[in-house]
């Protein structure tokens, strides 16, 4: 019987080594199914993974011959030459790239891709109001209407506007075709708010915690920037803390410019709004408060109050802290706060 | 039109006028990346190698001797969308050879897969190129490892994957990228620094055979060619 600890899975089956490697275990004869059932096994397998690194120290010196074996095995059904043994892996192997890709969209990869196709859409819908308004105005110069009605109201625009007496007149022709544009822009306003309600309703699911905390769009912007839940809670808190000002920290880095004290999450309310000596400060809090969240969000999902109870006592504490303290004019100190 | 071999594999002609390199298309009629293709007077498909988009292009543009023949095994750390594999694809198909080729982001992964399903000699497999003993079952031993995973840690990742799958007296051939190593040190300090890495690893060591500056074709990258010590 051979030492089990010596022993690990292969693609075509169990090889143990003696001295040599030698093929331990014939697996029953295995479909294309089955054989990329094990390559997913093995690419998955911790336990696996633990014999493959004991074995390291032999590997250094003695190399498994994969292709003699698998000629031994039957569950890869080669015959003789080098070629068969390459296309069936290369089968096997795509096979399970497939499966592996398929399965590979996880939750928080969609909230990314609805908060990106968010940004673009913001930005579309900026440009093409933009130029809507510049284009109507030249008929009724004196319509002042926030973005979203305006483009509302080109969308149903009367067929004379004869209040305007500044305005051109506008011919048939020239408000079917605004108006059609309007139309269009108009339907963007309308996908915006459900791609919005899209994160909402993932963001809950997901990431309880950080959207209770960050908010679902920043929450979203976040697990967008670090790609993804599980890199959002692998990463130390002063990375997200900088997340989005990666430009001032290489400049930082590579001279003696300060470093930055805050990136996307000073879109936050609590950092955008508080005093300007203690930014700093509070956005470190903030990250680490950030970081906790995430990974609470990845290890538990459950949401868990604490987090924001205990960021918002340390706020409390910050201030209270700095209360007295003088808002300096000099320049050159300031740089060195957080 | 007739092209000039070049390197096993790879030949040298003119696209208008100027120098450039080819390799004989394995999947005929289908141009992988959007490169130019040729027909020589024996009726044989070519692609162009654009070094601009590929490390090994230019590496081989620079004139330095690649040790890839048609028959050797190569495992390719960090294929992305597999252009620069479709070229070793290409070189390895005149031949028995076969490429391993390991990518761990998906988006490049699904062009990497129907890439292999295009040729016969790729073994696409979706995983860490950091973490060389998860795929050990899958890879056998190999004559080359290519590596352009442009990670902080780059010459530990092919110490690794030397150390589990290069035979002795295999080849390395790797691709710094100073940028992605440290973004504020000089460029020329970090490549000393790794090349040391390289000499001195616990497990495997390496002689340097030849260093290049791979600009003007990518700037702050250096390629290296080293060979794996016996014991």
């Amino acid at each position: 019987m051979p030492d089990s600890s010596k022993s690990f899975l292969t693609w075509f089956g169990k090889l143990s080594y003696e001295g040599d490697f030698e093929l331990s275990e014939n697996l029953s004869a295995a479909t294309p199914l089955e054989l990329s059932d094990r390559l997913l096994l093995i690419l998955s397998s911790s336990q696996n993974l633990k014999f493959v690194s004991a074995l390291k120290p032999v590997f250094l010196k003695q190399k498994p011959d994969y292709r003699a074996a698998a000629k031994q095995a039957e569950s890869t059904e080669l015959t003789e030459s080098d070629a068969d043994y390459i296309s069936k892996l290369r089968e096997t192997a795509i096979q399970t790239a497939r499966r592996q890709l398929s399965a590979s969209l996880t939750e928080d990869k969609k909230v990314i891709q609805a908060v990106e196709a968010l940004d673009d859409l913001n930005e579309t819908i900026n440009h093409l109001t933009e130029r809507l308004v510049d284009w109507y105005s030249a008929y009724y110069p004196e319509l002042d209407l926030s973005n979203e009605e305006y483009v509302r109201f080109v969308s149903k625009s009367p067929e004379s506007t004869s209040k305007s007496q500044m305005g051109a007149p506008a011919s048939h022709e020239d408000l079917f075709l605004m108006r059609s544009f309007a139309d269009d822009v108009l339907s963007l306003y309308e996908r915006k708010k459900a791609v919005e309600s899209f994160i909402e309703n993932k963001m809950g699911e997901t990431a309880p915690n950080l959207s209770q905390l960050a908010g679902v769009v920043l929450g979203a912007r976040l697990l967008s920037m670090a790609c993804g839940l599980k890199n959002l809670a692998a990463l130390p808190s002063g990375s997200i803390q900088v997340m989005g000002a990666e430009k001032a920290m290489v400049k930082h880095l590579r001279s003696n410019a300060p470093s930055p004290k805050h990136g996307i999450i000073f879109s936050h309310p609590l950092l955008n709004t508080a005093p300007f000596r203690l930014r700093g400060k509070i956005a470190r809090a903030f990250a680490a408060a950030v970081s906790l969240a995430a990974r609470t969000d990845y290890y538990s999902g459950k949401i868990n109050p604490k987090i924001d109870a205990d960021l918002n006592a340390k706020i409390n504490r910050i201030k209270a802290a700095n209360a007295n303290r003088e808002p300096k004019k000099n320049a050159a100190e300031v740089k060195y706060d957080a | 039109m007739t092209l000039k071999p070049y390197s096993a594999g790879v030949y040298e002609g003119k696209m208008r006028g100027k120098f450039q390199l080819y390799t004989q298309n394995a999947a005929p009629t289908v141009s992988v990346y959007g490169e130019k293709m040729m027909t020589d007077d024996d009726g044989v498909e070519y692609r162009s190698w654009d070094p601009k988009r590929s490390k090994l292009g230019a590496l081989y543009q620079k004139k330095i001797k690649i040790p890839l023949s048609t028959d050797s095994r190569v495992l390719y750390l960090g294929a992305a969308s597999g252009t620069t594999v479709s070229h070793v694809s290409d070189i390895l198909s005149e031949g028995a050879g076969v490429v391993y080729a390991v990518e761990f982001s998906e988006r490049p992964m699904r062009h990497l897969v129907m890439l292999a399903e295009k040729r016969k000699n790729i073994i696409p497999i979706f995983s860490d190129a950091a973490r060389p003993e998860l795929y050990f079952p899958i890879v056998e031993p190999v004559d080359v490892i290519f590596q352009d995973v442009a990670q902080p840690n780059q010459a530990e990742i092919a110490c690794k994957n030397a150390a589990y799958f290069l035979k002795d007296g295999g080849h390395l051939i790797l691709s710094l990228k100073a940028r992605s190593i440290d973004v504020a040190k000089n460029p020329k300090k970090i490549f000393a620094e790794e090349i040391k890495l390289l000499e001195k690893n616990q497990n495997v060591s390496f002689n340097i055979l030849k260093t290049a500056d791979l600009a003007p074709f990518h700037t702050d990258h250096m390629g290296v060619v080293a060979v794996k010590k016996e014991e």
